[in-house]
């Protein structure tokens, strides 16, 4: 875009935090921090993040202060990277503010199988995996649920796929809030959305969706990857997704529908994409209802996925390989949570909650540890899982990054390197892709996004999470 | 009398369309073209949709949203029926109310690449003599 990006005072508050002062813009009611370093400062100064993340300090009932992610780039409405908090009582809740990929999120499978035994098989799980888990333009998912099945879905998420067979008890201990949010409402989210995404569960979509078969390559805490079940050197599978077309519509429909609440509200936003409505204005009430049932459509979404590459690996390998999942966690999502005694609605967008092993929604299995946190990097450069900290609460309302963050428009990328170079220096490297044609290669290649390792630094020494494992890619299925 | 037009201009993670036009009408008309060569080129298509002239009325609460909501309606419809406009003929134009006769073909699969029209950094506004717009697609 062409439009001037305005500059703001900061000051540096540590090496890896700089603040925006509240009084830097005159509607902003709280300052706006960003967890970065020098050099992603520069980097994410290049855009409209800054602009975005104050123009978010300025919206109704926020608490202070509204935070970017060291990936923060620019997006709409919100920055991706952009967390804020709201309080429940006079606040409000932003469907601009979660996006439209509700619950688009990231999914750890261990295998404890060494790399050395898969690597032979990669080239025939890849062509599996592409053959069972549907990815870019396509007809649907191998699942089609309609009417009563598909609002099971939304109201109870994986809990509904247990009698289906696709999921264990297991999978939903280790998924975000138990794979459902509590507050979900079927009956919230229109019928448009329900047909646009009925035949989608088990699809992947486009863009930097993804099914990546990785080798464990570095371990940074033993005792925490142990607690994983992670070993150096074992192949794992991360799947990253979120609910489809029928969360698209969700937000494009209450987008929509906020313009009146708007009105009768008397809100006025720099921003219009920052539609919003107070929390416990009806309005609002049934939009979370709404998302949260996107949500749960998208955790639904995840866990059958897993199924197929559950599935996947036993018809390349033998029926041993059990694929227990690790974590699911979530990166565009509104909660309602409790920090220092109020109840908040925390928006996450492109950001990843972090909880610590004292707070009381981190798993049993993680108790000593933390919550596994999940980021991964671009196409063909390491993934990272984090365990989540009891200091992050206080710093970012248990909020950590979500992945490498984009550094380069599509348009730049594709100009950069074309999709078939991108593909042979994968190749060179030993990683097979398939499912993405050039186009799609192109504009996710590793040059197009920030340097991950610097990120995961950044919350690193910020205290947000703590590093357990890194994660190179083995075989990467695009969507 | 200059002609519409349209092209896709960089941002840092979206899809940006920048429109030119004389009047509302042909802005919105060649809205529709740009978003129908979007999906035609992710999914492919085949000659013709067996619905392929149909009438689509959008309504809003002013012109900026009537924009974003006539080409959700399109990105629902190319998502939900493969189904993508290749022309489109302006009926009715009002800042509240857009009437298009659209035709259509059928496209190979379902484009999953575009999420939404958005309205951040949505312009429509007069130039010179005639309008401009600028929209970003969530992707």
């Amino acid at each position: 875009m062409t439009t001037a990006q305005r500059t703001y005072p900061f000051a540096r508050l540590h090496d890896q935090l700089v603040e925006i002062p509240a009084t830097a813009r005159e509607d902003m009611r709280v300052a706006a921090r960003v967890f970065a370093d020098d050099f992603l400062w520069d980097q994410i100064r290049r855009d409209r993040t800054v602009d975005q993340l104050v123009n978010v300090a300025t919206l109704p009932g926020v608490e202070a202060p509204a935070l970017a992610m060291p990936d923060a780039h620019e997006g709409y409405g919100f920055p991706v990277g952009g967390v804020a908090a709201f309080r429940a009582t006079d606040g409000v809740i932003s469907p601009g503010g979660v996006g439209y990929d509700i619950n688009c999120g990231v999914r750890l499978l261990a295998s404890g199988l060494p790399m050395a035994t898969l690597r032979p098989h990669v080239g025939a799980l890849m062509h599996e995996l592409g053959r069972s888990v549907p990815s870019g333009t396509g007809q649907g998912g191998r699942l089609t649920l309609e009417g009563p099945a598909l609002d099971r879905v939304l109201a109870e998420g994986g809990r509904a796929l247990l009698e289906r067979g696709l999921a264990t008890p297991d999978d939903l201990a280790h998924t975000e809030a138990g794979a459902a949010l509590p507050g979900a409402d079927p009956d919230a989210v229109s019928d448009r959305a329900k047909h646009r995404g009925h035949d989608q569960l088990g699809t992947l979509g486009s863009g930097n969706h993804f099914v990546e078969v990785q080798e464990v390559a570095e371990l940074v805490d033993e005792a925490a990857a142990l607690a994983m079940g992670l070993r150096q050197g074992d192949c794992v599978v991360l799947i990253h997704t979120g609910s489809r077309g029928l969360g698209h519509q969700v937000c494009t429909d209450y987008v929509r529908a906020m313009d009146a609440v708007m009105r009768r509200e008397d809100i006025h936003l720099p921003d219009r994409e920052l539609a919003c409505a107070p929390f416990r204005s009806p309005e609002g009430q049934r939009y979370f209802g709404a998302m949260c049932a996107a949500a749960n459509f998208a955790f639904a979404n995840r866990q059958a996925i897993t199924h197929a590459v559950r599935a996947s690996f036993r018809a390349v390998l033998g029926e041993r390989v059990a694929l227990p999942l690790v974590y699911d966690v979530a990166h565009n999502m509104a909660k309602l949570e409790t920090h220092g005694g109020r109840q908040l609605v925390v928006h996450r967008k492109g950001a990843t909650r972090a909880f610590g092993p004292a707070h009381p929604e981190t798993p049993s299995r993680y108790r000593d540890i933390g919550q596994p946190v999940l980021i991964p990097g671009s196409m063909g450069t390491a993934s990272y899982v984090l365990v989540g900290t009891d200091d992050a609460l206080d710093r970012s309302f248990g909020s950590c990054c979500h992945g490498a963050g984009r550094a380069m428009s599509r348009h730049a990328a594709r100009a950069a390197q074309s999709g078939a170079e991108v593909r042979r220096a994968l190749e060179a490297r030993g990683i097979a892709v398939t499912g993405a044609g050039n186009r799609e290669l192109a504009e996710e290649a590793p040059h197009a996004y920030k340097d991950v390792e610097r990120v995961v630094n950044v919350v690193h020494d910020a205290g947000l999470a703590r590093k357990v494992a890194r994660l190179v890619p083995v075989g990467v299925l695009k969507g | 009398m200059k002609r519409a037009r349209y092209e896709f201009v960089d941002h840092t993670a979206e899809v940006a369309l920048r429109l030119t036009a004389d009047t509302p009408g042909d802005l919105f008309a060649e809205a529709c073209r740009a978003l129908g060569a979007l999906v035609r080129e992710e999914a492919g298509f085949l000659a013709a949709h067996k619905d392929s002239v149909r009438t689509v009325a959008v309504d809003a609460v002013d012109a900026d949203a009537l924009l974003v909501n006539m080409l959700n309606e399109l990105i629902y419809l190319a998502e939900t029926e493969r189904w993508a406009p290749s022309d489109v003929d302006v009926v009715e134009w009002r800042p509240t109310r857009v009437v298009l006769r659209l035709a259509a073909v059928r496209l190979r699969g379902a484009p999953s690449r575009i999420k939404s029209a958005t309205h951040h950094g949505l312009t429509l506004r007069r130039a010179g003599r005639g309008w401009e717009a600028e929209v970003i697609f969530d992707v």
